[in-house]
Parts: structure tokens; sequence; C-alpha cells
């Protein structure tokens, strides 16, 4: 087990910043799950920590030690890339000890590494099989086993479900996991979809542009967004703008542009700034007709979105179009006339970015 | 009148049968899913609908037209590819114009409809742009407003959004839902993401295998699937092995393994009839002390997954149970026995399939 | 833990101090690589095109011999500037010619989908493995006036025009070259820009015209330049067609020529005579000097301008005439134009290439004495020069690629890529005088062998091929798969061994035996380096001789190198298909 930590990295290319300061800390055994929309630099980072790129400034530290001029080899980390480049002229058994094969190995130890790595992801019985004829979930567990029958001890996995179905996702995450943990393997896996880094990650890293916006439990990045960016990247959320009027230990009160006044969370933002209450749609409710609670806006629901266990409403109101997600069978239909609230501690406040709302909330 | 209508429509390449004998039909202006893991023939409906390929046997209609041999230039429809294909040596704006401009319109006529095309979707003010130059995202909105600028009433989409971000993805989705119903266009929306197909449809078509498994409104598919496969595909489920033990005032006694028992009602079984057992996470609940439908099991893990947490428990019946609980509701722990409470009004049940449940519900 | 995790810490703590000896020779391996690709490079730059350019230094060093021999002469000056127009005249219009027929060709081989489609490719591809003296004269038995034997069969006699008669000899050897690069251009094309163009209502036409064509650039530069390329280097082809139909002789006895040679068969003609007669060589090595540094400015000039064109040609793409464009889309119109392809295939290309067949068999048996032994040696001689040429090629030519595609730096690997072309693109024949004015010094001082001088010659315009072929291979090779051997342990070497050699295999053998069969078939080159080196194509030259040749002979020597020529190209084919 080994832990990894990176120092102001920067990385650029023809122009482009990919890299631009970025710290980060994984403990040993950790499965910390990168977050972030294409583009944000995720691939960037994984290349420069297993080594197949060089930063431009900063240090990388495997158990304390600088890796900086090391080879990828010897840094020691598995590497998965998107798109799993398994070895076509190689069967999966070749694929599997390529490895242990180029590294000298003793052939009995590789063998039985070989064959427990193959137990592991449940494909022993096509050991003898080539690439091709394998579907696209046994593919990236092919790859997983060559990566791991390294005995690496960092794990680094580039967007590792991406060309799966949808589906098979869902079902695969769970033993990326489930083997990661028993193996006790550090691992990184990079992703752009939220729900997969939640239902995986030890503590997500959430990455834009380059830079860390915010690291932590999947709790805390999800109830404790920092920016309006986590706030709708992680599940979605409504953002209401106004002044921020007056705040103590227990609520702030913001009052909108219609002059409207709803409660959310203490905050540190000063009083009479420009802000932005952000609150997830997940945490959104909505009534038919009136409503007396405290935080409350009317409106007419113009369209409904059937999830499954929930629906997606989306409500037009004065302030503009808002969405909350509530349970299926609630009878709410197009057309009728509701109310949208929320409980002031689902509110948090953020002062207005200063690039605007819209473009602080891009995810591309 | 049907919009469109397939009659015993089958292709095969080779020796592969894509297609096995299918019949479907949609009105006007119906938005229509077809969901369904890859290879199962979904692409290939599509394909052959547009007339990129041939039917091997069967017939396609539109309004009652017999269209099977007419060729895809005089169809009158509207694709948005999965690589988006947008034509690269154009920018966005002469992409839009160009249906109108080899159909021959003026140049007034073509200026006025791309315009309007580019506005509906939101890429006025990329109009100069090369498709090189932009997001993934709007890549594939200026593909869809050189759909619609064709003025066709049909709309194909072929996995539109499956190139895209999951948090992409998720935009697009109400961006097309809301085009498609505005403009009173008929829609065919294929895709692999089961949510997205519920959250845009009208009805969904399930497909597997070449054949059309169930169809049906997306509320039906998620609460009350007919079919085993269905109730895997479209969200997720628990499924327990049984047989059926005894049947009184229309409630069934549903025998598990090592000798646990469920009640079920409203079902039509047989005594002694093997069945498959099935309920969705959300439908289960725990209890610290044993009651009517429950079963003892092992908490294995929980996980915070949002608005909900999620547990994988061991029950005694050898059975893996994933349960979901408000995010509200007290912590459960790990390596802790607990009971799970099966509401009766929500379990499904089916007949055990021949092929075995794991071949029934694989996934790809 | 895991018991393999326990397995993999005792196997690594057994392992760390090998670790440290392995970490220092991967370091020194590293340089070893980087030591090789400076070798490779400069082998490239020293002996392939430095000797390549140099006769252009003859401006400078030679400029007292080129006033007094060349500048002055009146007669040397309208040979010179005769000889080269009739060579760019003809490469250009062939090109164009060839552009017109050969696309809808293309398009048709890479579009539909029709069973007999190999056969079409073999037949497409068969002029390509006849040597182009054999082509040469096969063409003027079927197209000239008068030609030296009689033709049998029909034929068409009708021109004694040279620039005729030279521009329907090279519909034969560049047609090929047209099609297949265009082909496989094609390709690459997602068929999908197509078909999405067709469901917002475009004709076939119009999407083709309108869609694909503008993308198509890159295949219409490359196909242009391939046959320019051709048309401009080949002597064989030429002097032979010439000979057989009594317009160029060699009378080597009144030390000149008569009749009206192309660029390079002048540079032929003039490096016989200058051996054949001792006291004009100097004026004439000016004369060749003259002709070598305008054929190889004007060439790389020509190259550069086509380039540009087809950069920045601009496609209609405002117009469209749907009604006209729908008609023209079904029915007779394609029909008819892909008749008029196919007739020019044939009419054109198949039958002017194998008409000598005819001859073979029916024509007079006139063989003599033939002196198979002369024949045999000719035949062993190209085989050893092809054979070294080969070897050179796979020694220097893989390694560059690989620099090329995955060294350091793009901007220099495209300029390698860039100055790779520049060998092929200069005509054969001047690139031999440019070598052989180059190791002149070593050679008289018996240091350098002729031999070694005539296979650096073949190595400069083969090598492309190699290059060429594994650079596309490379390059089509999803560039994670090094990079994960790399991640697990492997050294360059053993990652190149074990993970890029068995994916590039077959394009390297493709690339080798196109290298092979044209070093096979040249003839330019080894005249100009050395008259006296008899490799076959300059013995079947030899013998088309109106006065004391053996034409059927020659007709026999043509066909047996076919058949070493077509047997490499089907082994070629076999193992391409093989490795899908």
């Amino acid at each position: 087990m080994v832990s990894l930590r990176a120092e102001g990295l920067q990385k650029s290319f023809s122009g482009t910043v990919a890299l631009n300061g970025i710290d980060l800390e994984v403990k040993e055994g950790e499965y910390v799950v990168i977050l972030g929309p294409t583009g944000a630099g995720k691939t960037t980072l994984l290349r420069t920590i297993a080594g197949l790129a060089r930063q431009d400034a900063g240090h990388i530290y495997f158990d304390n030690q600088p890796v900086d001029t090391l080879m990828p080899f010897q840094r020691g980390v598995a590497y998965l890339p998107q798109n799993y480049s398994l070895f076509g002229h190689l069967t999966v058994w070749e694929n599997v000890a390529f490895g242990p094969t180029v590294q000298d190995w003793n052939p009995h130890r590789r063998d039985q590494i070989v064959r427990e790595m193959l137990n592991l992801v449940h494909l022993s019985d096509r050991r003898d099989a080539h690439p091709r004829e394998l579907s696209g979930g046994m593919q990236q567990r092919v790859a997983l086993a060559r990566a791991l029958a390294t005995q690496a001890r960092i794990l680094l996995l580039d967007e590792p479900l991406r060309a799966l179905d949808a589906r098979l996702r869902v079902e695969l995450r769970q033993e990326l996991r489930t083997l990661a943990k028993y193996l006790g393997i550090t691992t990184l896996h990079v992703t752009h979809d939220q729900e997969e880094a939640v239902s995986v990650a030890d503590r997500i890293v959430v990455i834009r542009r380059g830079k860390v916006v915010q690291a932590g439990s999947p709790r805390e990045v999800y109830e404790d967004p920092s920016s309006p960016f986590v706030s709708n990247f992680i599940g979605e959320a409504n953002f209401l703008e106004g002044i921020l009027s007056r705040v103590d230990n227990n609520f702030s009160i913001i009052v909108l542009k219609d002059g409207r006044r709803l409660m959310g969370r203490p905050t540190s933002v000063p009083a009479d700034s420009h802000v932005v209450l952000g609150v997830k749609t997940d945490f959104c409710e909505v009534q038919p007709g009136k409503s007396d609670a405290q935080n409350r806006i009317p409106g007419t629901v113009v369209r409904s979105l059937f999830a499954g266990k929930r629906k997606t409403l989306e409500i037009q109101t004065n302030i503009g179009l808002l969405k909350a997600k509530v349970p299926s069978d609630r009878s709410l239909s197009e057309g009728d006339e509701a109310t949208l609230t929320f409980e002031p501690e689902n509110g948090v406040v953020y002062s207005i970015p200063s690039e605007g709302l819209r473009v602080a909330l891009e995810v591309e | 009148m049907p919009a469109i209508r397939l009659e015993g429509v089958s292709k095969r390449f080779g020796k592969i049968a894509a297609l096995q004998k299918v019949d479907f039909e949609m009105q006007d202006g119906e938005y229509v899913a077809i969901l369904g893991p890859s290879g199962c023939g979904k692409t290939t409906l599509i394909k052959i609908i547009a007339g990129i390929w041939p039917p091997t046997e069967g017939r396609v209609f539109i309004d009652n037209r017999d269209i099977t041999g007419v060729q895809i230039e005089e169809r009158d429809l509207g694709y948005v590819f999965q690589n988006i294909i947008l034509f690269p040596h154009m920018t966005v704006k002469k992409n839009a114009g160009y249906s109108p401009r080899v159909k021959g319109l003026t140049e007034e006529q073509i200026e006025k409809r791309s315009r309007k095309a580019m506005d509906l979707v939101g890429v006025l003010g990329q109009q100069g742009y090369l498709p090189s130059e932009l997001s993934g995202g709007a890549q594939q909105k200026a593909s869809l407003a050189r759909a619609i600028a064709s003025q066709a009433r049909l709309l194909l989409l072929d996995e539109p959004l499956s190139a895209l971000d999951a948090r992409v993805r998720v935009e697009l989705r109400y961006a097309l839902r809301r085009l498609v119903k505005d403009l009173g266009l008929t829609a065919i929306h294929v895709t692999h993401d089961q949510e997205e197909a519920m959250s845009v449809a009208d009805r969904v078509i399930v497909m597997r295998k070449g054949e059309i498994v169930e169809v049906g409104e997306p509320t039906h598919l998620y609460d009350a699937p007919r079919n085993l496969f269905t109730a895997n595909f479209v969200g997720e489920s628990n499924f327990l092995e049984g047989t059926v033990d005894s049947i009184e005032d229309g409630k069934a006694r549903i025998e598990l393994r090592g000798e646990h028992y469920l009640t079920v009602t409203k079902t039509t079984v047989r005594i002694g009839q093997p069945v498959v057992v099935a309920i969705r996470p959300e439908h289960l609940s725990l209890q610290p002390e044993d009651g009517d439908n429950s079963i003892q099991a092992r908490v294995e893990e929980s996980r915070f997954m949002g608005f909900y947490t999620r547990c994988r428990l061991r029950a005694e019946t050898g059975d893996e149970l994933l349960v979901d609980l408000p995010t509200g509701d007290p912590a459960v722990e790990e390596g802790t026995d607990s009971f799970v409470c099966f509401n009766p009004d929500f379990i499904l049940l089916y007949p055990r399939p021949v092929e075995g449940l794991g071949e029934a519900l694989k996934l790809e | 833990m895991s018991e393999s995790r326990e397995l993999a810490l005792e196997n690594r703590q057994s392992k760390s101090p090998r670790r440290r000896k392995t970490f220092l020779d991967r370091v020194s391996r590293t340089r070893f690589v980087q030591g090789w690709y400076a070798v490779v490079l400069s082998f490239f730059v020293f002996f392939v095109l430095v000797p390549t350019l140099f006769v252009l230094s003859f401006l400078f060093t030679g400029w007292g011999d080129l006033q007094a021999f060349v500048f002055r002469n009146a007669n040397v000056m309208a040979q010179i500037l005769s000889a080269i127009g009739l060579s760019f005249s003809v490469a250009l219009t062939v090109t164009a010619v060839d552009l017109i027929f050969g696309l809808p060709l293309a398009w048709f081989i890479v579009r539909r989908q029709f069973p007999g489609k190999s056969v079409l490719n073999t037949l497409v591809d068969s002029p390509l493995a006849v040597p182009t003296a054999g082509l040469g004269f096969s063409a003027a038995l079927f197209w000239a006036l008068n030609p030296a034997v009689k033709p049998q069969g029909l034929s068409l006699n009708f021109t004694n025009t040279p620039f005729v008669l030279i521009m329907l000899l090279h519909f034969t050897t560049t047609f090929p070259y047209m099609v297949r690069s265009m082909s496989a251009i094609l390709e690459q094309i997602d068929i999908e820009y197509e078909i999405a163009a067709r469901t917002l209502g475009a004709s076939p036409l119009t999407a083709s015209r309108t869609v694909t064509l503008p993308l198509f650039r890159s295949g219409i530069a490359t196909g242009s330049i391939l046959c320019l390329a051709k048309a401009l280097s080949d002597t064989g082809g030429v002097q032979a067609a010439l000979q057989t139909a009594n317009l160029f002789a060699i009378q080597a006895n009144s030390c000149s020529f008569t009749g009206t040679p192309s660029g390079t068969v002048l540079i032929g003609a003039w490096r016989t005579l200058g051996k054949a007669c001792p006291a004009v060589t100097s004026q004439l090595n000016a004369g060749l000097a003259f002709v070598a540094i305008l054929m190889i400015a004007l060439s790389i000039g020509l190259l550069y301008a086509v380039k540009f064109v087809a950069l920045k040609v601009r496609f209609p793409l405002k117009h469209v005439w749907p009604g006209i464009e729908r008609k023209l889309s079904r029915g007779t119109a394609p029909r008819g134009r892909d008749l008029a392809s196919f007739a020019f295939l044939v009419l054109m290309i198949l039958i002017p290439s194998f008409f000598l067949v005819s001859f073979l068999i029916t024509g007079t048996k006139t063989l003599g004495s033939p002196d198979w032994g002369m024949f045999g040696s000719s035949l062993g001689f190209s085989f050893l020069v092809a054979g070294l040429a080969t070897l050179i090629d796979l020694m220097f030519g893989v390694p560059l690629a690989l620099y090329i595609t995955r060294g350091p730096s793009r901007r220099f690997g495209s300029l390698l890529d860039s100055l790779v072309n520049i060998p092929y693109i200069v005509p054969s024949a001047a690139l031999g005088f440019s070598l052989f004015l180059f190791w002149k010094p070593l050679v008289d001082a018996g240091a350098l062998p002729i031999l070694a001088v005539i296979v650096l010659a073949h190595v400069g315009f083969t090598i492309p091929f190699v290059v060429r072929n594994t650079v596309g291979a490379l390059e089509e090779m999803d560039p994670g798969l090094d990079e994960t051997s790399r991640t697990l342990g492997a050294r360059p070497l053993q990652a190149f061994r074990r993970i890029t050699l068995p994916v590039i295999k077959p394009a390297i053998l493709a690339g080798s035996i196109m290298a092979f069969t044209r070093s096979v078939g040249e003839t330019g080159a080894t005249l100009a380096v050395s008259p006296q080196a008899i490799t076959a194509p300059v013995f079947i030259v030899n013998l088309l001789n109106v006065k004391t040749g053996n034409f059927y002979l020659a007709g026999l020597s043509v066909g047996i190198l076919t058949l070493v020529s077509a047997g490499a190209m089907m082994s070629m084919r076999y193992f391409t298909r093989r490795a899908r």
C-alpha cells in the first residue's frame, strides 16, 4: 500500500494550459475519484502521475519519495487507458502475462499470478480468446487484470467505463472498487460521470480547467459544495440571484429581485453582497397549489421528465425556470399550478462569480 | 393513421441476424425511444427506416406509403448521428443551411431557415465557427439544427447523446424533448441509456438480440415490466429465485431458498411453479426486528449516494440484496444484521426462465 | 491482503538489487537508441539526400564548363530544352487525364460492393508487374505508326509524334499509382458524411461533390504527385518505346543520337556516348549536369506547387442544381461515366501493356543465338542490386519511420517526412548522375566499387516506399499500445519487438516488396551511374535496337521479369490480407 502526493503540478501543451497548479493527496489504499468535465485536465494529470508525460513544474511523491525522474515502469504504476489498448495479436492469457513476462519473473510465480488475476475478473474460461472476440465489458476486465498482474502499487484508471453501455457501467463500477479494495491497491479513478464518482469513491477531487476546485468525501462534496460549479456538477442545482440582507449563526436571508425573501444556510459572505443562492434539485419539493413554507416560489409545471424512481419537474416561475426532483408517484403534471419549496439548511449562499453565473456553470 | 409502420422487418448480415421479424407502429407526433444493449439491433432498425440499409425481409411504411425501396434523399426525414458527422469543412451556418440549399431554395429562404433552426437549438451565437472549434455538446446541437432546418416531419436520433459527457447529456435531454414537442415533430430516439429513454419518450420499445421484448410508456415499464429482462435493464432490481408454495385470497406465498417465505399480492401463478421474485431497491426497507415479509440479512456495505443511501446486504437465502434508503434515515452499520422488508404491493413475479436467470438477465 | 500480494512483496524484495542494475542499463539503452537514430539520420542525409542534390552545386563549380559547352552551344541548348519540355509537358498532360479517368474508377472500387472486386484490383495493379522497358516496347507495338517489328493482332498504330507516343506509354506506367493512392485515401473518408448529406436531401452526386470531394484534397494531391514523379522519372519505358517506334537511336560510332529523347533518356544517351567517345566526355558531362540540374529543380518546384494548389483550390459549394444532379445520380449518366473509366482502363492501359504477349506468341521467333548467359547474369545483377538496396532500405527506413512518427518533435518529423520524398520525386536518371558526380573521386581512386554507387542510387528512390508504408502503419496504430507496454515494464526494444513490430510487419513487408520490384524494373539510374552495368532492364533496352537488336529476345526477357515481379506482388497481397 502506497500513499501518493502531488504538489503544484503545471503542464501546458502548445499554448493551452492543461494543469494549472494541482495539489493532490491520496492515502494508502484509498480509492480516489478525479471528477471533472472533458478538457479539465484529468487525463493529463493521470498521465503525469503515471510518468507518461513530464510536468512543466511541480513534484510527485510516492510514499514521500520523489518519482519525477522515474519512468512509468520504475514508478510501479498500473495504467489503464480509456480504450484499454489490449494487444490484439495476443490471447487473453498472454495479455495478462505480458508484464511479468517482460520483467523476467520466475515462470511458476508468473503463471500463478496470471491465474489468480483471471479468476478475480471471472475470465478464466476465456484465457485462449483474442480481445476482438470479447464483449466490451470483458475487454475492460482483461485490461484490468493485465494492469494488476504486475503487482503495481498504484492503480490509475482513465475513464474505465466510458466505452460501455449505461446499464453495464452501473454493474461494473462496483466490481472495480471491490477488486481494488480486495487487493489493497491505492487507486486513482478518472471520470466525468458524477454518479459514478459518488458511488465508488472514498474521496472525490473535483477538477476544472486544470485546477482542483474541491476535494472531500462524496457526502462533503454533495452536501457542502464550495462553489456553484460543484453544486451544479454533482447532482443539479437551481440558482437564485439576490442581495444578502442578513447573516447570523443560524441562517442567512436573501432578497430576490422581486422582493421575495428566502432563507439559506449561514455563510461567511459579507452582508449586502450580491449573491446567488444554490439549492440542489434533489432537495427541492413541489406541492400542488399554494404553500406556506418559509422558502416558497410559486409557478406552473411546464414539463415532467420521468426517470424511474423520481421525476424532474420543470417549473416556470416569475424568476425563471426552476427544476425539482420529486418521487414519481407525485401526482403533478404539465399545466398544474404548484409551489417549489426547500428547507433553509439546503440553500447554500455564494458570492456572485466574477465571470457571471452562466460561464461559472459551464460544463464544457 | 400511423406515421410509421414496420411489418416483419428482418435484416441479416451474412449469417448474423441483426433483426428478426420486427413489427411496430407509431403515431404522428409521438416521441418513441428504442432502448437496448449494444448489438440488440436498434441502430440497424433506425438505419432501415432511414433507408441507409435495405431490409432483408419486410416492409416499411411512412404515412401509409410503402417506402421500402425509396432512396434516402427522398424520404424526407432528419437524421442525427452518434458521431455527430458535421461537415468539417463548413461552418455551423453552412451546415445548417445545407438541406435547404440542396433542395434548391433561394438564398433568402436558406438564410431564414438556417437562422431559425440555429436559434431554436441555441447555436446562433456560434454560427461562424467550424465544427472542430466547438465543444461536444455544441457540435451535437449544431447537427440537430442541421436536421431541423430540413423541415422534415420525422426526426431520427441515432444515440445522439452517447458520445457526450454525462453532465452534458442531462442538459441536452431536456433540450431535445422541448424542441421535439414544441415543433410537433415525430421522433425516434435510439439509446442504450434507460434513464435517457424514460425521460424523453412518450413510449419506449425495449429490444434485445434483434427482437422487440416489450413496449410501453416509461412509467409502465418501470412500475410493472412484463418481462424479466426489462425489469433488469430499465432501472435496477433485486432478483430471488423461488417456488410458489400456496395461494390464498388472491395472495401467493413464495418459498425462497433456505425456507424463507414472501407474500405477494395480485398474481397469476400456479402452485409449484418455479418463479423469480423481483423488487426494486427503493421498495425495500430495513427493520431492526423481524416482521411480515422480511428476510434476515447481513449488511455488507452502506454507501452515500446523494439523496439516498445504498445498502448491500447478503440475505439468508444466499442472495445479494440492494436496498435504497432515504439519506435522512438512521445510519446502518456494516457487519450488523438487519431485516429486509419487502413491500408486498411492489413485488413482481415472473416465471423462472428456461435458460437460467443469469442468461436471461445478461446485459451484453 | 491477498496471497498474490504477499507473493509480490517477496518477488520484489528478491529483485531489488537486480532492479538497480536494470535501471542503469535502461539509461544506457536510451543513449543507445538515441545513438542509433543519429546514425540513421546521418546516413540518410549524407548518403542519400546530399548526393541527390549534389549536382546542383555544379552551377558554381562547373560554371565555366557550362558556359563553354552548354550556354554558348545553340544545338546543345536546343536539345536540352526540347527534351525537358517533352518530359514535363507529357507528365502534366498524363496526370491531368489520369485524374479525370482515375477518380471515377477509384470511387467505384471503394464505394461499391460487388463480387470480383479483387479481380478488378489485380487488373488495375497488373501493369506494375511489367518492367517499364517492357511497357515501352508493348505500347510502341500497339500505338506507333511504324514499329521496328510487325505487331500481331489488332493494334491501333497511328502515331509518329514522340509527344503522343510517350504520353500513351505513360498512361500505363502511372495510372495504377493514381488509382491506388486515391482509393487508399478515399477509404479513409467516413462514408457517413455522404449519408448525412443524403438524409438532408442531397442526391448522391451532390453529396459527393459538396461533401466528399472537398475532404479529398490530399488524395488528389498525393495521386498527382505520384503520377508526375513516375512520368518524369521513367527512362527505360520511354527509350524502349522510342527505339521500337524508330524515333530514336544511339549512334555510338558517330558519338551522337538521332531522334527526340525525353530528359531522362537524354541523360542515359549522353552517359552512354560519354563512355564510348572519351573525346567529348567533359562536354557531355557539362550538358548532363545541366539537364540534371534543371530536372531536379523543376521537379521539386512542381512538387510544392501541386501541394499548394491542392490546398488552396476552392470547390464550388454554393451552387446546387437539384434537378439535374438528381438525374445525373442514377441511370445512364453514372453508368456512362463508369463505362468511360473502364474503357480507358482497358483500351489505354491493359491492352497496350500486355500487347506484346501476342507478339511473343505469334511473332517471328527470330531468337538467333541468344546470349542466355548474358541475360542470366543481367537478371542476377538486377536481383543483387535490388536485394542490397532493399536490405539497406529496411535497415535505415524502418528506424527513419519510427523517428518520424515517434521522434521528440512532430515538426521535425514532418520535415523529415517531406525530405524523404525528395529522392523519390527527383527523376531517377538525374539522381543517378548526381550520385555519380558525388562519388566520382572515390570511385576513380578505387576506394569505392561502382556497384555501391548503383545500390545507393537505387536506395534513394526506393527507401520512400518502406518509409511511407511504415509511417502509415505506425500512424494507424493505437499509440496507447506502445505506452501501455512500457507501463507494464517493457523496455523500449522489448516493446518494439513484442508489440509494435507484429503490428507493422505487414506494412514493412509490403513496402520492401514494392521497393524490390521498383528497383528490379529501373533503367535510368543504373545507366546514369554506369552505362556498363547491365541490369536486366538495361539488357532489354539494348536489345530493342533496330540495327543490332533482338526484339524477340527482349520480349521474352520482359516476360520472365514480369513473372518474377508478379510473384512478388502476389505474395505481398497475401501477407497484407493475412494481417487483416
